[in-house]
């Protein structure tokens, strides 16, 4: 009985410890993600200002500009 | 006639004892620093409170005044030496004296220059934080170093003038542009930090390549590092756009005595902690590592280091430690602690 029980609580921790790797991972990649998403994001807002190239242009360096502040300021 | 002998003697043996001491001072000054230790002398905010919720930009005064940009809260704030928060100033909003993202800070005798990520200007302010004026600048700053009133120098983002510092006078016009790549790169690969000494040497870290330079007045090259051997940036595609997705170097500060700090990025051994100390020649000295990671390093002009913690919540303020090792034969393993405050006296 009380090996029984001790197999189980091995079976348990490794399915913990897999679980608890899995959601770090998942936290991990999202935090790698943020940046590169909000460029997308601002890329986005800026084809709105077209067919105005100048201020499409502005709006894409401001994009850029907010990435570099971004990786830098969150990437470890 | 004795005594005539006493006073030869004394006089003689504290000669001999002067250039004994004057000569192991010189000894001790000639060597370089084997390690450089952090001693933490202050902290601002924390987790529990909301004096800062996420700082960007950190300068300090001749009077031992912290200002402070914190992004979250749309504001500048000033500190005094102990920490106390003496004055905030801003709100979100376009008008003066408003921010939209507050991010460096620069400082001249006078006044205090703001940068703001979603604004094309950089603000000015005076010490009790006074919005005094605007300075147009059309191109989002990275970098910003005020050289004085009259010479404000910016590394901006652009997608065709780049590779250079631009000098912008008190009304925004472009004074000059340093120009430290000639080369056409990539998309952002010649992004940089930069600082300037009091002989007006430009050094740059590039923030995407493995790269550490320094440039006389005159634009000329003196010396090109890599510290990190890296030999290819990764890049990915994002929104059509090529960019690279790891920095190398996060920023770059010169203390009082010349000497660069450079805070090493995504690919240090331990990732924004690693500060490099060079000598003016470029010679790596010494590398240090911050208990937390951080986006910038600044150092003011009593050589108090300052890095963030807490991921923006925290500002730590650091006294820099340095142990030289001594190799005199009859004290074959001792280390001579020599705490290093130049307040006092610039040692190397």
């Amino acid at each position: 009985m009380i090996l029984q029980i001790q197999k189980h609580i091995k079976k348990a921790t490794f399915i913990l410890i897999i679980f608890t790797f899995f959601l770090s991972f998942d936290a991990y990649a999202q935090e790698e993600g943020k940046c590169e998403k909000a460029l997308v994001r601002c890329v986005i807002d800026a084809v709105s200002s077209l067919p105005s190239f100048s201020s499409f242009y502005i709006h894409i360096i401001y994009c850029l500009g907010g990435y570099v502040f971004c990786i830098k300021y969150l990437k470890k | 006639m004795a005594a005539a002998k006493v006073s030869r003697k004394l006089i003689f043996s504290a000669a001999f004892l002067a250039v004994a001491f004057y000569s192991h001072l010189l000894f001790l000054w000639g060597r370089e620093p084997q390690k450089l230790y952090l001693e933490e002398v202050l902290s601002i905010g924390s987790l529990d409170d909301d004096t800062l919720f996420q700082w960007v930009g950190v300068i300090a005064d001749s009077n031992g005044y912290i200002y402070v940009t914190d992004t979250m809260d749309y504001s500048l704030k000033k500190f005094d030496a102990r920490g106390n928060l003496l004055k905030k100033k801003g709100q979100k909003g376009q008008g003066p004296g408003e921010f939209m993202a507050p991010r460096y800070l620069g400082i001249s005798e006078r006044f205090l220059y703001v940068t703001d990520q979603f604004r094309p200007e950089i603000q000015v302010f005076d010490k009790d934080l006074n919005y005094i004026r605007s300075i147009l600048i059309s191109m989002p700053v990275s970098d910003l170093k005020v050289l004085s009133d009259n010479e404000i120098a910016v590394a901006t983002v652009s997608m065709t003038k780049s590779g250079r510092i631009f000098i912008f006078n008190a009304k925004g016009t472009i004074k000059r542009e340093l120009l430290y790549s000639d080369k056409k790169l990539p998309l952002m690969m010649d992004m940089v930090s930069f600082d300037f000494d009091s002989q007006g040497n430009l050094y740059i870290a590039y923030s995407y390549q493995d790269k550490i330079e320094k440039f006389n007045p005159e634009g000329k090259k003196i010396w090109s590092k890599k510290l990190l051997k890296i030999k290819r940036i990764k890049k990915e595609k994002i929104a059509s756009f090529e960019v690279p997705t790891r920095l190398v170097y996060k920023d770059i500060v010169l203390d009082s005595s010349g000497n660069l700090f450079i805070l090493g990025g995504s690919f240090s051994k331990n990732p924004s902690c690693d500060v490099y100390v060079l000598s003016p020649e470029g010679d790596l000295l010494t590398t240090l590592t911050l208990p937390d990671a951080s986006h910038c390093i600044y150092i003011d002009i009593q050589n108090f280091l300052y890095s963030r913690a807490n991921e923006g919540v925290t500002l730590k303020k650091f006294r820099m430690k340095y142990i030289y090792e001594k190799k005199a034969s009859s004290f074959p393993n001792e280390l001579l602690i020599w705490e290093k405050k130049m307040s006092e006296r610039a040692i190397f």
